[in-house]
């Protein structure tokens, strides 16, 4: 069940990945760092397939992971709410997670264990940041039809996604990983909830024109 | 704190925050969709108006070139026929005080037949009412029917005049023009007046009186396709038009338009 769950999640990614690129040309630059965060989650979950595999742990990927995650969203954020102080806010922005991930690294979360610290703070920060892009495009005289909008889908998913996995972390983080009571419970919700949200992000892409032939 | 304690808390905190967050969205979702709807028909609405705009200036249009056609063929069009017999007359006659009394009387006629055709031309062009104004553009058409049909015709002004805007102006004109129109046509009156009131900074109302031979208002509830066709540009421009008319007893078209 939890390698169908997998592959799933895993072909789900891909073929977002794969319409994201396919849709290229016609991506505008908002669309284009969420192809660029698919790719990212593709690579890491493909590249944490192997070490599983082959028995190396992959906890330190998801440290790095997680801040590429949030750097993006970050990223994403700021062309949504179009900022005068864009590339300052960038900088800062990368500098303060790489920071942050180091310290929770060298000092609670080793980077061979789970950073649920790290994925709790992206929450907290992610959840206000979509609630925000919703209320601006909820202002937007020019978006009419939400539904054909891709940054109004892409804001969605990230706030049920985010909403829905906040107190994911904060329960694996209350226990020691490799002993979690319910565990199957847990992971089969996560991995549906996973599911969902890059089908989301993956369905965006087709909002965007098609190539020409 | 034992584990299924927690599993219920993750349960119950998860549920409240994924509730909220579908909440938001579908909020969002049904809230955009009714200012789109709300959108969509104000612009029907827009399109509506802009289409019976076009439609009643071109029916104007069309009204206007029929009256003054018929205004150049029956006046103008005879002026200059009565000029041409005189002409005529003087190439066949030898008294020379009859040849100058011919001549000063086709000197007269040509000076008439001019100054219609002036009229003529500033009613028919719109850009006249712009640049002058409504008052002086509806004094210069009185002025004409004046001379043309022998009618004593009277511009009133209450209170100061002050600018409608161009698009309203032409169209108040254009009913002016109209309801005199229909007075000199079917009404033989022998004097009109009419009456532009702003003293209410908040409306403005024209009135077109005549003493003509009036009518039966019951008998003409639906009013003809003129009075319609008024109806129409005065809802355009916000504002209504009342007929008050009986036998014998002259007739009174008053528009009220709120601004």
């Amino acid at each position: 069940m939890r390698d169908i769950l997998f592959i799933t999640y895993l072909s789900v990614l891909t073929l977002g990945v794969l319409l994201g690129l396919y849709r290229y040309k016609g991506v505008d630059d908002k669309g284009k760092i969420i192809l660029y965060l698919l790719i990212a989650t593709v690579l890491t979950e493909g590249t944490a397939l192997i070490l599983t595999k082959n028995q190396v742990n992959q906890e330190p990927l998801y440290h790095l992971y997680s801040i590429i995650e949030i750097v993006l969203t970050s990223l994403y954020f700021f062309k949504t709410i179009k900022t005068r102080y864009y590339k300052v806010l960038i900088v800062i922005t990368v500098i303060f997670w790489i920071v942050l991930g180091s310290l929770n690294a060298i000092f609670y979360q080793p980077l061979s264990t789970l950073n649920t610290n790290i994925l709790l703070l992206e929450s907290v920060s992610i959840i206000p940041m979509s609630i925000y892009a919703l209320y601006v495009i909820f202002l937007a005289d020019d978006i009419q039809n939400v539904l054909k909008y891709p940054l109004f889908w892409v804001w969605a998913c990230f706030l049920l996604y985010w909403s829905t996995t906040f107190f994911f972390w904060a329960y694996v983080r209350a226990f020691d990983q490799a002993h979690l009571p319910y565990e199957n419970l847990i992971t089969y919700s996560q991995g549906m909830v996973n599911i969902i949200n890059y089908i989301g992000l993956g369905y965006t892409f087709l909002l965007y024109p098609k190539p020409n032939k | 704190m034992s584990s299924s304690y927690l599993l219920l808390v993750f349960l119950a905190g998860t549920i409240t925050l994924m509730l909220f967050a579908f909440t938001l969205v579908i909020f969002l979702i049904v809230h955009k969709k009714k200012r789109y709807e709300h959108l969509l028909e104000k612009q029907q609405m827009e399109n509506t108006y802009q289409t019976q705009l076009l439609q009643s200036r071109l029916e104007v249009q069309e009204q206007s070139f029929r009256y003054f056609s018929e205004e150049i063929h029956d006046n103008i069009g005879q002026l200059l026929s009565i000029v041409k017999m005189q002409l005529y007359n003087i190439r066949n006659s030898s008294h020379e005080d009859d040849i100058v009394h011919k001549a000063s009387d086709c000197n007269e006629l040509l000076g008439k037949a001019i100054t219609d055709l002036r009229n003529i031309s500033h009613s028919l062009n719109s850009g006249y009412v712009s640049k002058a104004g409504l008052a002086d553009a509806v004094e210069k058409d009185m002025e004409y029917i004046r001379s043309a049909k022998d009618i004593k015709c009277t511009l009133h002004l209450e209170g100061d005049e002050r600018g409608l805007g161009t698009e309203r102006e032409l169209m108040v004109f254009r009913i002016i023009q109209e309801a005199v129109g229909n007075a000199v046509k079917h009404a033989a009156p022998s004097a009109i007046d009419v009456f532009l009131n702003y003293k209410d900074p908040n409306s403005f109302c024209v009135t077109i009186a005549d003493n003509g031979s009036g009518f039966d208002t019951r008998m003409h509830a639906t009013g003809g396709i003129g009075l319609s066709n008024m109806q129409v540009r005065a809802r355009l421009l916000n504002g209504n038009i009342d007929v008050i008319s009986a036998k014998e007893e002259g007739t009174k078209v008053v528009l009220s338009i709120n601004h």
